[in-house]
C-alpha cells in the first residue's frame, strides 16, 4: 500500500476552505442569474434583436479582453457581485455609487480570514484624494452573527491605522460616518469606510490595519477584538484630484448672515464650506463648547429621511438645500454628516457635479447663488 | 455518488451543488496544494474549481463521473494558476512509450516534500490519480484522454525520479 494518502493528510486544511467554495459558487450563480435576466431582456426585445446583437458582440469582446488581462473569470464575477452591493440602494452614498459606475478606484480583491472570530473579510476597492480615503470592504461569517457588528471608526470602538514604508504607524481619523449594509440572508456586512487621505503614499507598499468591530444593540455598546491587515501598493488608479475654488459670496437666510468660503469638487462629492452668524461654537460660563444647529443646517436636513435598509436619502419635492449644475439637480449626500470642519464652519456635502464651471447653490425656493467666480 | 444531488445541481440548485462539492473539497484542496505549494494559491484554485464546475455542471453527461470531472478541473485550474504565476513548468515532456508498467499495486514510499519538489506537474497528476485517487491506468487513460502507454511511462518516470525501490513491479 502506498503512504501517499498519509503524506497528503499532512497538508493542513484551512478553516475557511468552505467559505472559498461558497464564494466560487456564488460568483457562478450570479453570472448565471445575470445571463437569465439578459435572456429575458432579449426575449422582450425580440423585435430589436439585430440591433441588440450588434451592440452585444463588441461588448462581449471587450469583456473577454478585460477579463483575461486583469482578472480570472471567477474574480471578475466576484468583483461584479461586490460592485453590485456597493452600487445598490442599501448604500446611502450616491457619490460613491457614481464613482463606482465610472470604474474609479483601485481594485484590491484581497481576502483575509480572521480565524479567531471566523470572519472572512474581503477588501474590494480603495481610492483617495487630498481630503479623504474610501475603502470598500465586506465581512461575512458562518458562526458569528454580524447583524449588530459595525466597523465604526466614527464614534465606535473601531480604528484604522496606516503603517507606511518607514514602519511608522498612524491613526487615520474618520471623515464622516461612512455607509453600512447588513445582508441577513448571507450574514454579510458591506461597509464603505471614510478616513484621512493616504494620497502622499502613492507608489508605496503600505498596510492598512483595521482594528476592532463595534457592537451596538439595545442601548449596549461592546467591542469585538479583531485585527484585519491589508497590504497593498497604492497605485495611480487609486488617486483622484480635488479641485478647490474660493467663492467668497454672502447671503442672508432667516435673518442670519452667511458667507460661502469655498467649494470643493471631487469624483465622489462636492463640498460647500460656509460660515455664518449661527455656525459658531457657543461657550458657556464654564468654558464648555457647544455646537448649535444653524438655520442653514435645519434647512439642509429638511429634505432628509431615514429608512432601515436604505439609510439616509432625499425626500422628493421637499424643500432643502441643493445644487444645480448643467441643468440637473444635485442632491445632498446625507450619509456624509459630521465631516470634520474648521471651527465655526458648516460643511454641506453634495453629489459630484457634471459641470464644475456651472454650479448654483439653491436654498429653499428663493435663494440661488452661483458658486463659480 | 448522490446522483439526485448532481441532477439538482444541474438544474441550478446551488445548495445541492455545495452539499455535493463539500464531500470532495478537502481532496481538491490537497491536490491543488501539491501543484501550487502554498495555501493562498491552493485556496484560489479551490474557489476557481467551485466556480467553473458549478457554471458548467450542465455539460456533465454522466453524473457518476462527477468526481472524476472535478479532479480534471482541479488539475486544469492548478496548472492555469502556475502558468499565470509564470513559474517554470514542463507541460509536454517526451514520453518513452516503450516502457511498460503493469497494473499491480505499486508500493510507493514518498514524502510530501518529495512530491512537491521533485516532480513536474504531469508527474504529480499521474501520482495523485494513481495513488491518491486510486484510478487504474485504463481509467486514467479513458477519463483524461491520455494514451495508456503515456500514462504508464509518466508514472514510471516519476517513480524513477523519486529513486525508490519498486519492489514487486514487473518490467517484462
Amino acid at each position: 500500500m502506498s503512504n501517499l494518502k498519509e503524506e497528503l493528510e499532512k497538508i493542513r486544511i484551512p478553516d475557511h476552505l468552505h467559505e472559498r467554495v461558497k464564494l466560487g459558487v456564488k460568483a457562478a450563480k450570479l453570472e448565471q442569474d445575470s445571463y437569465e435576466k439578459q435572456g429575458d431582456v432579449n426575449r422582450n426585445k425580440k423585435k430589436k434583436g439585430r440591433k441588440y446583437k450588434r451592440l452585444l458582440i463588441p461588448a462581449a469582446v471587450c469583456f473577454l479582453a478585460l477579463s483575461s488581462l486583469t482578472l480570472t473569470p471567477v474574480r471578475a464575477a466576484i468583483q461584479e457581485m461586490y460592485d453590485k452591493i456597493f452600487a445598490s440602494k442599501h448604500i446611502d452614498d450616491t457619490g460613491l455609487k457614481m464613482a463606482l459606475e465610472e470604474g474609479r478606484g483601485q481594485p484590491l480583491n484581497q481576502t483575509y480570514y480572521d480565524e479567531k472570530n471566523d470572519i472572512t473579510v474581503r477588501f474590494q476597492n480603495v481610492w483617495t484624494d487630498d481630503k479623504e480615503t474610501k475603502l470598500l470592504l465586506t465581512f461575512q461569517s458562518e458562526k458569528t452573527n454580524l447583524e449588530h457588528y459595525y466597523f465604526d471608526n466614527f464614534e465606535g470602538k473601531s480604528t484604522v491605522y496606516l503603517i507606511g514604508e518607514d514602519g511608522q504607524k498612524t491613526n487615520l481619523k474618520h471623515v464622516g460616518w461612512g455607509s453600512r449594509h447588513y445582508d441577513a440572508e448571507e450574514n454579510l456586512v458591506a461597509e464603505a469606510l471614510s478616513f484621512d487621505s493616504i494620497k502622499e503614499h502613492k507608489g508605496q507598499e503600505i498596510v492598512l490595519e483595521l482594528q476592532n468591530l463595534t457592537y451596538y444593540h439595545d442601548q449596549e455598546t461592546g467591542v469585538l477584538e479583531s485585527t484585519w491587515p491589508l497590504t497593498f501598493i497604492l497605485e495611480e488608479s487609486a488617486i483622484s484630484d480635488r479641485e478647490t475654488s474660493e467663492v467668497k459670496k454672502e447671503f442672508v437666510f432667516k435673518e442670519m448672515n452667511y458667507f460661502i468660503k469655498e467649494v470643493d469638487f471631487s469624483d465622489t462629492e462636492t463640498r460647500v464650506v460656509v460660515v455664518g452668524d449661527d455656525t459658531k461654537l457657543l461657550t458657556d460660563e464654564n468654558g464648555e463648547k457647544y455646537e448649535v444647529m444653524s438655520q442653514l443646517e435645519h434647512q439642509f436636513l429638511n429634505a432628509r429621511k431615514f429608512e432601515k435598509g436604505t439609510g439616509y436619502t432625499v425626500v422628493p419635492g421637499k424643500p432643502g438645500v441643493f445644487l444645480k449644475s448643467a441643468g440637473k439637480t444635485i442632491n445632498p449626500i446625507f450619509s456624509k454628516g459630521d465631516v470634520p470642519s474648521g471651527e465655526d464652519e458648516f460643511i454641506m456635502v453634495f453629489e459630484p457635479v457634471p459641470d464644475r464651471s456651472d454650479c448654483i447653490l439653491e436654498i429653499g425656493e428663493d435663494i440661488k447663488i452661483s458658486l463659480t467666480k | 455518488m448522490d446522483v439526485t444531488l448532481v441532477k439538482k445541481a444541474q438544474e441550478g440548485d446551488d445548495i445541492a451543488f455545495l452539499q455535493l462539492f463539500q464531500q470532495y473539497e478537502k481532496d481538491i484542496y490537497r491536490m491543488s496544494f501539491v501543484y501550487v505549494k502554498n495555501e493562498n494559491d491552493a485556496l484560489d484554485v479551490v474557489q476557481e474549481v467551485a466556480y467553473r464546475s458549478f457554471k458548467n455542471i450542465h455539460t456533465l453527461k454522466s453524473p457518476q463521473y462527477f468526481k472524476t470531472w472535478l479532479i480534471k478541473i482541479t488539475i486544469t485550474c492548478s496548472i492555469d494558476l502556475i502558468r499565470k504565476n509564470k513559474k517554470v513548468i514542463q507541460l509536454k515532456p517526451e514520453f518513452n512509450e516503450m516502457i511498460p508498467i503493469n497494473e499491480e499495486d505499486v508500493p510507493l514510499s514518498i514524502t510530501l516534500q518529495e512530491l512537491l519538489n521533485e516532480l513536474n506537474e504531469e508527474e504529480k497528476s499521474m501520482v495523485l490519480l494513481k495513488y491518491y485517487e486510486g484510478y487504474s491506468f485504463k481509467e486514467i487513460a479513458e477519463s483524461f484522454d491520455i494514451p495508456l502507454g503515456s500514462a504508464k511511462s509518466v508514472l514510471y518516470r516519476a517513480l524513477g525520479k523519486l529513486r525508490k525501490q519498486l519492489k514487486g513491479v514487473d518490467f517484462s
